[in-house]
């Protein structure tokens, strides 16, 4: 069968239609070289008659390479001689146009920025793994007394019980934090550190950087007295001193022998701690009710943290046969509480941090549609260049092409500004984040967070890019050509609805941010006007620690207590000065204690309270009001005295009817005689401030019982202070070291800080949505003025005619002004019901008032009305003072 | 000298063709023996680079044989040039491509 080679040698239907690839320009030549080529073939393969089936497909194959070339001259043109003249092209008109270019860039700048800052906070709070290796064998082991009881840490007796007999476990340790003064040179210094087991550095596979770790006979009474010091402690406090490992430093005035420095970077429990001492543990003696100290575990190779969690709890119903003396937890409803170490550390910030994703996913969104409707404004610009093109010989793709590189240049340029924004935005946060925030310190804007930003600024720019060039496509040239750049028109009626969709969206995304902006401001404000209870303003607290190396007998050291105080009384300035154990809205000890006249069964869970220890002068250097009775004096720990004060709360509990003074008290576990009440104060907020009225129990820093009398040695020195409260601590320095030369001052503040630091967490969401629900709010404003000055500006030969016909001007501006409210009514529509539905996951950070607060929805409502309004007023004003005869010239 | 196009074997194979009087598309494919779908983007990258020419047969002679006019190539000044190298770098390869009966 022989084609006739005349028509169509075979394959020319092939050429044909792969010619469809090349860019049009070229695709004439290209097509007619192809065709020579493959008539030529033909003919000299045909003139020889019957072409043999092999050389035929042979001439087949070749013809269908002509695909790669297709290909390859398509290539060619989009590149070198396309994205490089785009890129110029784009960057000499978007020099051209400053106004749409700045407003694109900073829009762009503040989304990308906002959302890669709290990409660093999440990655560096939330997704990043711990310091450690093998983070995920890593778990906290805790325990639980009733449904919602207080988390409690693990008892040093239980400890040596689940090393003993829980296998899944590789190793276990406790912790503890402590703080001790560290004598170098003349300077005390007070350092923080933790009390560790010595096999602690082995769970968290830790290794020293010089020396060692502990030696197992280091946690046994007797071993010798040891330190691991921190890199940076190492640093700070010797100079680097390359020979520290084997000298001796005194800390707390108890000479120590640093056995190794560990890894710069390794600072656990607590970002603070600088040293590490054994914790000693006499298993002969070791307690089973003390829950102070915190344990990490390592699992097993092999093993599962539930696996662990499962034969922990086993071993925990075991335990009266495994270790005397512990029949009361379990009566007591004593459970284990095993979670993975980083959930523990991450803790509850989780839902702040979620509520801070959504926010700037928000602000983007909104940052986002201003960008499209700004670049669609911009396109119908650029249209008339666009159909020139088209005209010239461009295909969709080219044109597509200029425009994405427009909006991809805007989006690098809006990325690299927010990198910058970012890194403004994080370093601030980080300052003022709160210290509840876990390891934000850790947080900074890094190649990963650069790579978000770039990510973000990509997919915006393909957004950007293509939506303005679908639209195009589907128009078609011809369609451009004849609208003529919409003269006269409102541009197509699609177009303008999609804007105004827009800017409904914007609107409605606006006010979502704003109510749970205006939710956290009436928190915030809420938690200012809490009643704490006691007075800051004008207070300076310190903190104040007395070793028992240096003062060994506890009288001595109340005298010392004693004698400062009437030292620092008579500091000029100083109105009132006293002492207490932990300053309020700080966490400190909650004890079970007991009361003469409700005596507890074995099956009653025991009477809890908070217990402070504090001197004469605290409640009137504080400002606690007593209700009732006195406060504490100089002689309330003498024997036979013994005064306590209890929080009104306390005794409305145990005593309704306010008939508490004279009942006798004690703490459940050292005190052997009681106590009697000789006053009650008003509730102050002890440990947060969105906890009202604690029960608590104030007992005198010296408890001289018949027994060895015992002194609370670290303690909160208050002072009262008319005016600055911190102007007077270079005078209390100067009074301490008159007393004692080695007992330094640390941590000095002004209460007002402690109050400031107790609200940071709110305050810091706060600021953050505040400063979200302020851009949303400019940036949704910002893009109803620029609808509506488009709309006027394309509407003035509509408008001009009116005029001439008898509009008055006050009713053209009325008509634009409803024309945007309009558009702002819907929005608020959309987000009053978005805003109820969103701010219900906030519930957990707000205090004081609820997610659906109609007070909030109203007023926020209302200042994004206004907002609108006056965004409206200015193109509406314009609109009205259009002659009508400049409304022909627009022509 | 900086040279605007890779020397390589492949186009080291074009250019002693060309030379050689191989001048149209698919008689370089044939002398060369090089795979069919490279050629082609071979030739105009280089007629691009200023190293070929390409231009169209005479009508009136493609009209007489009754076929469309062919695409031709020659090597410009740069190309010549650059032949020079080729010699160097492949020396084996330029006796395959001797010219047919002197130049072309």
């Amino acid at each position: 069968m022989r084609e006739r080679p005349e028509s169509d040698p075979p394959g020319a239907l092939w050429i044909r239609w792969v010619s469809r690839l090349v860019p049009r320009a070229r695709r004439g030549p290209w097509r007619g070289e192809w065709e020579a080529e493959l008539v030529y073939a033909w003919r000299r393969l045909d003139a020889r008659g019957p072409v043999p089936l092999g050389a035929r497909l042979r001439l087949r194959w070749r013809v269908f390479t002509c695909v790669f070339d297709a290909l390859d001259e398509r290539r060619q043109t989009m590149t070198t001689m396309g994205w490089w003249n785009d890129v110029r092209f784009a960057v000499r008109g978007l020099v051209r146009s400053p106004g749409f270019t700045v407003i694109t860039l900073v829009t762009l700048a503040l989304g990308i920025g906002a959302n890669t800052a709290v990409f660093s906070l999440v990655d560096g709070v939330l997704l990043r793994p711990l310091p450690f290796e093998a983070p995920d064998d890593l778990m906290e082991v805790g325990h639980v007394v009733g449904e919602d009881g207080d988390r409690m840490g693990t008892p040093q007796g239980l400890y040596l019980t689940y090393v003993e007999h829980v296998a899944a476990l590789e190793g276990m340790a406790l912790h503890r934090p402590t703080a001790a003064n560290l004598a170098v040179g003349d300077e005390p210094e007070r350092v923080t550190g933790a009390v560790v087991t010595p096999g602690f550095f082995e769970v968290l596979r830790a290794r020293p950087a010089a020396g060692r770790t502990f030696a197992d006979e280091e946690g046994r009474p007797g071993g010798e007295a040891v330190v691991v010091l921190s890199h940076g402690l190492w640093r700070s406090a010797f100079g680097s001193d390359p020979g520290i490992v084997g000298a001796t430093v005194r800390l707390d005035g108890v000479a120590r022998r640093v056995v190794g420095v560990m890894e710069a970077g390794f600072a656990w429990p607590a970002r603070d701690t600088r040293f590490w001492v054994p914790m000693v543990i006499d298993p002969a003696r070791a307690p089973s009710g003390d829950f102070s100290p915190g344990a990490v575990a390592r699992v097993g190779a092999g093993v599962s943290v539930d696996e662990a969690r499962r034969e922990l709890a086993s071993v925990v119903s075991r335990l009266p046969s495994l270790r005397e003396g512990t029949d009361y937890l379990l009566d007591g409803g004593m459970r284990s509480r095993v979670i993975p170490l980083k959930e523990a550390v991450v803790g509850d910030v989780r839902r702040t941090l979620q509520v801070l994703v959504g926010t700037v996913a928000l602000v983007l969104l909104i940052a986002c549609a201003n960008v499209v409707n700004l670049l669609m404004v911009r396109r119908e610009e650029r249209s008339r260049e666009l159909v020139v093109r088209a005209a010239l010989g461009a295909g969709r793709m080219q044109v597509g092409r200029a425009l994405f590189v427009e909006s991809l240049l805007l989006c690098l340029g809006g990325a690299a500004l927010g990198l910058a924004v970012a890194r403004g935005a994080v370093t601030w946060a980080v300052a003022m984040a709160p210290t509840s925030l876990p390891r934000v310190w850790a947080v900074g804007v890094d190649g990963r967070a650069a790579t978000v930003a770039v990510a973000l600024a990509l997919g915006a720019a393909l957004v950007f890019g293509l939506v303005p060039m679908l639209r195009f496509g589907s128009r078609g040239i011809a369609a451009e050509l004849r609208s003529g750049g919409a003269r006269g028109g409102t541009g197509g009626r699609d177009r303008q609805r999609l804007r105004s969709g827009l800017v409904v969206g914007q609107v409605a995304l606006a006010l979502v941010l704003l109510v749970g902006a205006g939710l956290m401001v009436r928190s915030a404000l809420a938690l200012r006007a809490v009643d704490t209870g006691f007075d800051a303003e004008g207070v300076v607290a310190v903190r104040l620690t007395v070793p028992a190396g240096e003062i060994a007998d506890a009288r001595a050291t109340a005298e010392f207590q004693r004698q400062l105080l009437d030292r620092v009384d008579a500091v000029p300035g100083v109105v009132a000065s006293g002492f207490v154990s932990d300053l309020p809205l700080t966490e400190g000890s909650f004890f079970n204690v007991e009361l003469e006249d409700h005596p507890r069964g074995d099956d009653d869970l025991p009477i809890m309270a908070h217990v402070r220890w504090a001197s004469a002068g605290y409640f009137e250097t504080m400002g606690i009001d007593i209700v009732e009775g006195r406060g504490l004096r100089g002689g309330d720990d003498a024997v036979g005295l013994r005064g306590v004060v209890v929080s009104r709360a306390f005794a409305d509990r145990w005593w309704p009817g306010g008939n508490a003074l004279g009942r006798r008290v004690r703490t459940g576990f050292d005190d052997q005689e009681w106590w009697e009440i000789v006053g009650v104060t008003d509730d102050v907020r002890l440990t947060r401030l969105e906890v009202p009225a604690e029960e608590a129990i104030y007992f005198p820093t010296l408890s001289a019982s018949s027994g060895a009398p015992r002194v609370t040695r670290g303690l909160e020195l208050v002072a009262r202070v008319s005016g600055d409260p911190l102007s007077v601590l270079p005078l209390l320095r100067e009074e301490t070291r008159a007393l004692h030369a080695r007992i330094p001052l640390a941590d000095a503040r002004p209460l007002t800080q402690v109050v400031e630091d107790a609200a940071a967490r709110t305050s810091f969401t706060t600021v953050v949505l505040a400063a979200a629900g302020a851009v949303a709010l400019l940036l949704g404003v910002v893009g109803i003025y620029g609808v509506v000055a488009y709309l006027v500006s394309r509407r003035t030969r509509e408008i001009g005619i009116r005029m001439a016909l008898g509009a008055r001007s006050d009713t053209v501006r009325r008509m634009v002004v409803r024309q945007g409210l309009a558009l702002a009514g819907a929005g608020v529509g959309i987000g009053l019901v978005g805003a109820v539905a969103l701010t219900s996951l906030m519930a957990t950070l707000l205090y004081g008032v609820t997610p659906t607060d109609p007070l909030t929805y109203l007023a926020v409502t209302a200042v994004l009305v206004a907002a609108v309004w006056l965004a409206c007023w200015a193109p509406a004003s314009r609109a009205a003072r259009i002659a009508p005869s400049r409304a022909l010239e627009a022509e | 000298m900086g040279r605007l196009f890779s020397l390589t074997y492949p186009t080291a194979a074009v250019l002693l063709a060309i030379r050689g009087g191989h001048r149209y598309g698919f008689d370089i494919m044939d002398a060369t023996g090089l795979p069919d779908g490279t050629v082609y983007p071979l030739l105009r990258r280089l007629e691009r680079r200023g190293v070929l020419s390409g231009d169209w047969e005479d009508e009136a002679t493609a009209r007489a044989e009754r076929r469309p006019p062919r695409r031709y190539y020659a090597l410009t000044p740069v190309g010549e040039a650059s032949l020079d190298e080729v010699a160097r770098r492949f020396p084996a390869l330029v006796p395959l491509f001797a010219p047919e009966g002197g130049a072309p």
